[in-house]
């Protein structure tokens, strides 16, 4: 790294020899998350459906999740067993809930129907099934944590799930202890963590663009033009490596305020 | 040709047209769409909150089903007694889940050490207030026992379960039960008293369990219930209770009774993804319940791990889907995206040249 902060010898020279990771990490941020890109204030042309709206409605109702959740303990685990208070903050959770897996259900949905994948964004899809899979880890040490008759039988029941696989003695769903302890810090954790490495890799390769009109390549330019006819989807100022982003190779133009 | 630029990674970014977009609005909407959502379902329809089954309800409602299950702990056949691992090791006659080499329970071994008849009789038994010189008496007796004492025992209080009567004092006929004419009533009112309950999750006893929450023994033993939920007493969803509370554990699950709610298990092998009454349940686990529904899930002793193996598989499958050939070929061959992205592709078609159409090479045939 030759920027302003890599360690430099006495004469103002790089020092060499020496990896500055610092550095190394932001260059790497850098690259991939410029202002523009990670905080966006355009979206591609295609962006204009309601089933865009179902990936923010899962974190929305995450963030639900987590507001009411940290309310049950404030008041402890028999709360909303005693108090009609209590038991609306459990509703309130319980929906928070059924949203977040419906949305989670419609986005996934609109992702796999749209090959969300695509043009390198395959990392960005993995992160969001680990989250699911996070997702549905929580729910079920919810669902045992409530400590009601549907603790008692999921618990009951399912614990020959996680013992078949060897499982059972860190994730025994017939111990409370255990069930409270992954359900409200291991498991939101992972679920935030994966939810937010999601999120950056959105932004990073920014809404996978529509399969290819009739006639147009992947950005929507024609691929034969004939006299008088319109240029292109509108064209936005600035392109790739004009904005000072360096472009990785064969990437050209995987930089830049438009990839949002 | 047009080269199918489709999976590379050269198309990473939309190089296209953009619009104004205000994420943080979208945010915003998002998440006071969610808030109106949940605080209307919340204020409507509530959540389900059943309160907990205890042994004190057990030994009231269904007292036959309580002592024969107490029976099969003591002399070791019920269904937690012979689970295996991880509750015994594999060389304690316990049952474990495998498929050939392939058996995960087998190789972490016994990790929750159960003893049915220290830990769900003895403990809780010696918590009795007073001198109780008969009961301890009584259970090294049983325990000095040859196993073929004891299952003679055992035979024959079983017999005179079926003769017990409830109504003023427990009482079963007089015969040779051995030590099980102590330690049977004993259990049976600590149980009636509700001190089973604490005993086996918080056992007095024991100073380090005086904050546990651990309800390891009491589930499994509530789990013995109706051996094992295999007796002909267990009921189908719709079927009345049976007289004497036979079952009474997986009944509960079933039953049309207050405080508990009718369909828990309603499409009784989807079990886990259920909830009580009609309010909506863990649905959301299908991909996993989906594998008890056929082959293997339906009928292999090894169901849980068949289902624990079909779901990983099926992860994978999904994790790395944008690697298959095939499947991820799904959406552009289904084209459900011309439909999803409408308003692209009509803005696309407007914008797009008219390309001349070339002179047909022969004139079309009048029908």
């Amino acid at each position: 790294m030759t920027d302003g902060i890599a360690p430099r010898d006495g004469q103002g020279r790089p020092e060499r020899g020496r990896a500055n990771l610092m550095a190394a990490a932001r260059a790497y941020v850098q690259k991939y998350w410029p202002y523009e890109r990670l905080l966006p204030s355009e979206e591609p042309v295609y962006v204009t459906r309601l089933f865009y709206l179902f990936g923010s409605l899962a974190l929305m109702s995450f963030v639900s999740l987590v507001i009411t959740g940290c309310v049950l303990v404030f008041k402890g685990a028999f709360w909303w067993h005693t108090s009609r208070l209590g038991l609306f903050f459990n509703s309130l959770h319980f929906w928070s809930v059924q949203v977040f897996f419906f949305a989670i259900f419609v986005h996934f949905g609109s992702s796999f129907f749209t090959a969300a994948w695509r043009g390198g964004r395959g990392m960005t899809w993995m992160l969001g099934i680990a989250t699911f899979l996070a997702a549905v880890l929580t729910g079920l040490t919810g669902y045992v944590a409530q400590s009601n008759y549907d603790g008692q039988y999921i618990g009951q029941q399912a614990k020959d799930a996680t013992n078949s696989v060897g499982l059972g003695y860190v994730l025994n769903l017939m111990n409370f202890d255990n069930m409270i302890g992954w359900h409200i810090v291991i498991l939101p954790l992972a679920v935030a963590l994966l939810l937010a490495l999601h999120l950056l890799w959105v932004r990073r390769h920014g809404v996978v663009p529509p399969f290819p009109a009739e006639g147009t390549d992947l950005h929507g330019t024609p691929l034969a033009t004939v006299p008088g006819a319109p240029p292109r989807l509108p064209p936005a100022p600035g392109d790739g490596a004009a904005d000072g982003v360096p472009a990785r190779a064969g990437e050209r133009g995987d930089a830049g305020r438009r990839t949002s | 040709m047009r080269k199918r630029t489709t999976w590379e990674s050269s198309d990473v970014a939309w190089r296209g047209g953009t619009r104004p977009y205000d994420l943080i609005r979208e945010v915003l909407i998002s998440g006071l769409a969610v808030a109106v959502v949940v605080v209307g379902l919340s204020l409507l329809f509530a959540s389900p909150d059943p309160p907990p089954v205890t042994f004190r309800q057990w030994a009231q409602q269904g007292p036959t089903d309580f002592l024969g299950t107490t029976l099969a702990e003591l002399d070791g056949t019920s269904l937690s007694a012979t689970y295996g691992p991880p509750y015994q090791g594999t060389s304690q006659n316990g049952s474990t889940q495998g498929f050939g080499p392939l058996s995960p329970e087998k190789w972490f071994g016994q990790t929750i050490p159960v003893s049915a008849f220290q830990d769900y009789v003895v403990r809780p038994l010696h918590t009795l207030p007073g001198p109780n010189r008969l009961v301890d008496a009584a259970l090294r007796r049983w325990a000095a026992a040859s196993s073929a004492q004891q299952t003679r025992w055992s035979d024959a209080y079983t017999r005179a379960l079926s003769h017990a009567s409830f109504a003023r004092g427990y009482r079963v006929p007089p015969g040779p039960y051995g030590p099980l004419g102590v330690i049977m009533p004993a259990q049976y009112l600590l149980a009636r008293s509700g001190g089973l309950d604490h005993a086996l999750v918080a056992n007095p006893q024991d100073a380090s369990t005086w904050y546990s929450n651990d309800q390891t023994f009491a589930l499994l033993y509530m789990g013995d219930s109706g051996q094992g939920g295999t007796a002909p007493s267990c009921i189908n969803a719709g079927q009345p209770l049976p007289p004497g509370g036979g079952c009474w554990y997986y009944n509960q699950a079933v039953a049309n009774a207050a405080p508990r709610y009718a369909g828990y298990l309603a499409g009784s092998r989807w079990g886990v993804i259920n909830e009580v009454g009609n309010w909506p349940g863990a649905w959301w686990l299908f991909p996993y319940s989906f594998w008890y529904q056929w082959g293997p899930g339906l009928t292999s002793a090894s169901a849980d791990l068949w289902a624990m193996i079909m779901t990983g598989l099926l992860t994978l499958v999904v994790l790395l889907l944008p690697w298959i050939p095939g499947l991820r070929e799904i959406p552009r061959l289904t084209r459900v995206y011309r439909v999803m992205w409408g308003d692209y592709y009509r803005l696309a078609a407007r914008l797009q040249p008219v390309r001349p159409r070339r002179p047909r090479a022969r004139p079309e045939t009048s029908r």
